[in-house]
């Protein structure tokens, strides 16, 4: 994986982090305030981050849905194990402009905090390179916006709102969901290909599976062959039992995700 | 707080290593200036799956 973000030009790229709200239709009125959005929709938070194959390596739900998603970040086992170091691994070393580094970033938007595993776009860009920069990242972010197309897609129960009586449920809902669409990544991952460049193809798609989640159809032999993971939305049940609160998310944090399992190969 | 199945794997200074290197604003911009420079030595590659 991190070759290949290497080949993208973003060496050291985990995946790409960001959040969108899940409409709660049964929320009580009583939880009305901390559920509620600043769009007046009453929900919950899911945070996840994806690559361009659209696995979700990190899921988090459950959170308010008034909360910001800097908060949002904050609360996440994402944050915590990253603030414990106990992730992201500094095994695989990469170069940008002469410079090695060891600890790997995820790519944002602009509303996040200034930290160093964040990179979000320049502001405001005044030259050149940043509005290269700017236009790369977005493009490479926007594997965030084709996961809940396709997920929602895939599964109607995520595009219309939870019609459940607690959080709880929400969260078991959308874990199934995703370890779904995570199942379905890995049985297409041999015939499928959202990476153009790596395959050599364009924006005309033309591989053997052209109405894949790829928005251009680009679909090629896939360059990580299938592995024992079995999700990254499995095992965050400890958790999902805790309760609504967003501390009880669930959430397949980097130890949920990456512990138990063998990572896909890098 | 969070609940978290593990523990943290290390000790109490190298998480608050961890915490201060995670959230270096300077560490942050240095990343991002090298990075956009590394995008744009690379940047007629790296756009013309884009151009049309």
């Amino acid at each position: 994986m991190m070759e290949r973000n290497a080949e993208s030009g973003f060496p050291g790229r985990m995946s790409s982090l960001n959040c969108t709200h899940w409409e709660w239709h049964h929320c009580r009125t009583c939880m009305a305030g901390a559920y509620q959005s600043r769009k007046g929709s009453r929900g919950v938070v899911v945070e996840a981050a994806c690559d361009e194959d659209l696995w979700i390596w990190h899921l988090f739900v459950g959170a308010y849905g008034s909360l910001h998603d800097i908060i949002v970040l904050n609360q996440s086992l994402l944050y915590i194990g990253v603030t414990a170091g106990r992730w992201p691994p500094r095994d695989v070393p990469f170069t940008m402009n002469g410079i090695t580094r060891t600890q790997p970033f995820y790519l944002v938007e602009g509303i996040y905090a200034r930290y160093a595993l964040l990179v979000s776009f320049h502001p405001m860009p005044m030259t050149d390179e940043a509005k290269i920069f700017n236009l790369l990242q977005e493009v490479i972010r926007k594997d965030f916006e084709r996961l809940f197309g396709v997920l929602t897609k895939r599964f109607h129960i995520a595009l219309h709102p939870g019609r459940y009586r607690s959080v709880k449920q929400l969260i078991t809902t959308y874990k199934a969901v995703s370890t779904l669409h995570n199942m379905f990544v890995e049985s297409r991952r041999d015939g499928i290909l959202s990476h153009r460049r790596g395959a050599g193809g364009t924006n005309e798609g033309g591989g053997a599976d052209s109405d894949d989640e790829s928005p251009a159809g680009a679909a090629v032999a896939g360059t990580r062959g299938p592995d024992g993971n079995d999700g990254g939305a499995d095992d965050g049940s400890a958790p999902a039992a805790v309760g609504p609160a967003p501390g009880g998310g669930a959430a397949a944090g980097p130890a949920d995700t990456f512990g138990a399992a063998d990572p896909p190969p890098a | 707080m969070n609940a978290v199945r593990q523990p943290p794997a290390c000790g109490m200074v190298d998480i608050f290593d961890a915490w201060g290197e995670t959230l270096n604003h300077t560490e942050h911009k240095q990343l991002r200036a090298d990075l956009t420079a590394h995008l744009w030595s690379d940047h007629g590659e790296l756009l013309a799956p884009y151009v049309v």
